[in-house]
């Protein structure tokens, strides 16, 4: 064996090994979870008016395996995204409307967990997913300057694919509580037709 | 990191990996690697070269190539057989190029635990090539 051969060796170890080895380091949980407390809090305590939650999936459900196995290979999905988070609008009038917008990407949902599989030899064996799914915090504090009351239809616009539009229904709240939403489908974002 | 971003971008595509952390590690990894007759030409130690010097010297290292194919057969084999703990010590030694001291403060172990875990993984690799053909 060359000492050639010896870098070669380290450059094939495969990605379901080094997934674990190259995780960061593990911080101290309290502190995150402190830290994230505080900042949830900071957002309800600033932002209490309206509030929309959403839950778009950025990627598949499962992205990111060694890629060795064809199973897994095949099922991941590599930096692809359920679309752009749209802003807030009104159906008609609202002109005389104050908005303020604070948009929050939460990326604590990203944790790898171990999945069991059986391998083309028929050993059990176990590797590393990634659910990349990313929680966005889309929040609205809305003021009417006038001295007239109005009354608004908001629509809130997202992408999500018809087969499982569920997956990136977004939750509308306001003041904590759910609110009562109806879904219009419109126009394909698709550029292209007849397919 | 640049160096890193500027490869990414420029493999990306035709490549479109599986698991980007470990694309970009590796492409990270690879350029201290570019400069290794550059560091060794100027005598200098980084702790890339210790760590492979390390691992060559572990091995009684001769003329006959191996396969790649048989390499990569070997060696994934090979971390498919060690314990979780030592696997990951082997692989941010040897192929993250770690310091011991740095592997020690990662996993919260003493450094002569982290040596002799490096120690003990060289040798089974060591008898693990010998087992699948390879002369070392």
């Amino acid at each position: 064996m060359k000492r050639e051969d010896v870098d070669k060796m380290l450059e094939l170890v495969s990605d379901e090994h080094l997934a674990g080895t190259l995780q960061p380091p593990r911080r101290r949980p309290a502190a995150r979870k402190w830290g994230t407390l505080a900042a949830c809090l900071a957002l309800c305590a600033g932002l209490g008016a309206l509030s929309l939650r959403l839950l778009p999936h950025m990627g598949g459900a499962s992205c990111g395996t060694g890629g060795s196995e064809p199973e897994s290979a095949a099922d991941a999905v590599f930096l692809s995204y359920a679309g752009p988070v749209f802003p807030l609008t009104v159906e008609e009038g609202g002109g005389e409307l104050e908005a303020r917008r604070s948009l929050t990407y939460d990326f604590s949902a990203y944790a790898s967990r171990s999945e069991s599989y059986t391998a083309a030899d028929g050993t059990p064996k176990e590797h590393m997913v990634w659910s990349n799914e990313l929680q966005v915090t889309d929040a609205y504090q809305l003021s009417n300057p006038t001295d007239q009351d109005q009354t608004l239809i908001l629509l809130y616009p997202f992408v999500a694919s018809y087969i499982s539009p569920s997956q990136a229904l977004p939750e509308l709240s306001a003041g904590g509580q759910v609110l009562e939403s109806e879904l219009l489908v419109g126009a394909s974002s698709h550029s292209y037709t007849g397919a | 990191m640049n160096d890193t971003y500027l490869g990414a971008w420029n493999s990306m595509p035709p490549h479109r990996p599986s698991l980007l952390r470990a694309f970009l590690c590796r492409l990270t990894r690879n350029i201290p690697l570019n400069r290794y007759d550059y560091n060794r030409a100027e005598k200098r130690n980084p702790e890339c070269l210790v760590s492979l010097e390390e691992l060559y010297n572990s091995f009684s290292l001769n003329e006959n190539p191996v396969e790649e194919m048989v390499l990569e057969e070997l060696i994934n084999s090979f971390l498919d057989g060690l314990p979780a703990e030592q696997r990951d010590i082997f692989l941010r030694r040897y192929w993250c190029f770690d310091s011991i001291r740095q592997i020690a403060a990662r996993y919260g172990c003493s450094e002569s635990r982290v040596t002799s875990l490096l120690f003990r993984a060289r040798a089974q690799l060591r008898e693990h090539l010998r087992k699948g053909g390879v002369s070392v």
